[in-house]
């Protein structure tokens, strides 16, 4: 759910969905709810996926090679689907990672130099 | 725990999926909505609230299939209508295979154990389904088979249960026979033979009178032995597997009636037999008659008793009637009753 239906919001969310699953399964595998729990709190509940939305785009990055989806049963539980990021993955995120910060560097340049 | 897959299945219907991919998304999704489903009532919420809350993670009705569609369009599965010829009979098999095959590719390691598995379970398979086919399904090429059977002696004292016969063992069974239609035997034998190409080695086997009457099986080509070809002194006749005669005589109709030199013999070949005909073993080639001379003594033992049973007779009475035989030896020979008994066995 949106903290903000504002269109840029939907856009920057949209634009950064790919980038914050990623760097949430670099470290290690991770199932999609997990995913999803860790954007919105590490967010600050800033940014939340709904299950309509995480899921297609878990299986599209997963259709590109950036990862990978496994299913894993563990002693006692349900089986889950453990997502993660697959050598072409690190790439692109080492990728979007410095353009996002060239992005954001651009931004606030830009912005404290117009609010100075 | 609602069962939160019904709902999903209804809004991933319209994409039309492949039956495996759709149950993998939707066991995927429910198990979502379960988690959230119980952390909502963690936190304190009422059931139906969180059951609302959990369901509205789906969104609107077909905003599932909307954001799903150009993910999942390789696993698109067009529409077959039933009763109609579509044409697209096959496209649902290709969209699955090629689904299969991309999974494959994700797990290399699985992969590879699933298709060594398969290769192991194909081949053990196929080994199994040879003997059985040859032991117990393939028909024997011979008429009514469950009536021919094999004649030897037994002695469970020496371990042995395929003791050949002698001449004079065959002589009175014919003598006191009453279960078998008529009794013949054969014995195996190597031959060599020579031609204008390098000498051969050939297995094959001496027969008596009735052989191949007693299995119901006759020459494709030429004729059997005739009744002087099978006395002692007779023309040296042969009758040769159409393996031979395909290697050894070009496969010629006009062999018959040509001469070939077996042991430095000559023989005339008078018939060719069926291709599916390898008796008494795939190994054997060349049939010659036995021409059994009036023995002198009781041995030596190198023969194998063939014959069918009389209509009605079973391998049991058989084996009882040949008891007679054997009862006659002993007296003959004063030996002493060292346990054995004659074997019948079916083919």
């Amino acid at each position: 759910m949106d903290t903000t239906t504002s269109i840029p919001a939907v856009e920057w969310k949209r634009g950064s969905a790919e980038l914050l699953i990623l760097s949430l399964v670099e470290a290690r595998p991770r199932h999609g709810y997990e995913i999803s729990k860790l954007i919105e709190q590490r967010s600050g509940g800033t940014i939340r996926f709904h299950v309509a939305s995480l899921y297609p785009m878990l299986y599209r990055l997963e259709r590109r090679g950036w990862l990978h989806g496994r299913w894993v049963e563990k002693s006692g539980q349900r089986r889950r689907r453990y997502y993660r990021v697959t050598r072409l993955g690190r790439r692109v995120l080492a990728s979007q990672l410095r353009g996002w910060r060239e992005f954001v560097a651009g931004i606030n340049r830009i912005t404290e130099a117009e609010n100075a | 725990m609602p069962d939160w897959k019904p709902e999903i299945l209804r809004r991933l219907a319209p994409l039309k999926l492949s039956t495996p991919r759709e149950a993998e998304i939707a066991e995927e999704l429910a198990q979502h909505l379960d988690d959230r489903y119980q952390e909502l009532l963690a936190a304190g919420e009422a059931e139906d609230a969180a059951y609302r809350t959990s369901l509205g993670e789906l969104k609107d009705e077909d905003f599932l299939a909307r954001n799903l569609k150009r993910v999942e369009r390789n696993f698109y599965r067009e529409p077959v209508a039933v009763g109609k010829g579509s044409g697209n009979l096959f496209s649902g098999i290709f969209q699955d295979v090629r689904y299969a095959l991309r999974m494959l590719r994700k797990s290399p390691g699985f992969a590879a154990v699933a298709i060594l598995t398969l290769a192991l379970g194909i081949g053990a398979n196929t080994a199994i389904f040879s003997v059985v086919n040859a032991v117990l399904l393939r028909a024997l090429p011979y008429r009514m088979p469950s009536q021919i059977v094999m004649v030897f002696w037994s002695n469970p004292a020496w371990g042995q249960d395929r003791i050949p016969l002698c001449v004079a063992d065959f002589d009175d069974w014919k003598a006191l026979n009453h279960a078998f239609v008529e009794p013949t035997v054969f014995g195996k034998n190597l031959y060599d033979y020579t031609s204008s190409q390098e000498p051969q080695q050939i297995a094959g086997a001496g027969v008596s009178p009735g052989f191949f009457s007693t299995l119901g099986v006759e020459p494709t080509l030429g004729r059997g032995f005739l009744p002087e070809e099978e006395k002692p002194g007779g023309r040296l006749a042969v009758i040769v597997s159409q393996n031979f005669w395909v290697h050894n005589l070009h496969g010629d109709a006009q062999a018959i009636g040509r001469n070939i030199t077996l042991d430095g013999q000559s023989y005339v070949v008078v018939g060719v037999m069926p291709g599916s005909f390898r008796f008494p073993s795939e190994s054997v080639e060349l049939w010659e008659p036995l021409r059994l001379k009036p023995p002198t003594r009781r041995g030596p033992y190198f023969l194998r008793g063939l014959a069918r049973l009389r209509p009605g007779v079973s391998p049991q009475q058989a084996r009882a009637d040949m008891a007679a035989v054997s009862e006659r030896i002993r007296e003959e020979t004063h030996a002493q009753d060292t346990g054995g008994a004659p074997n019948v066995m079916p083919l």
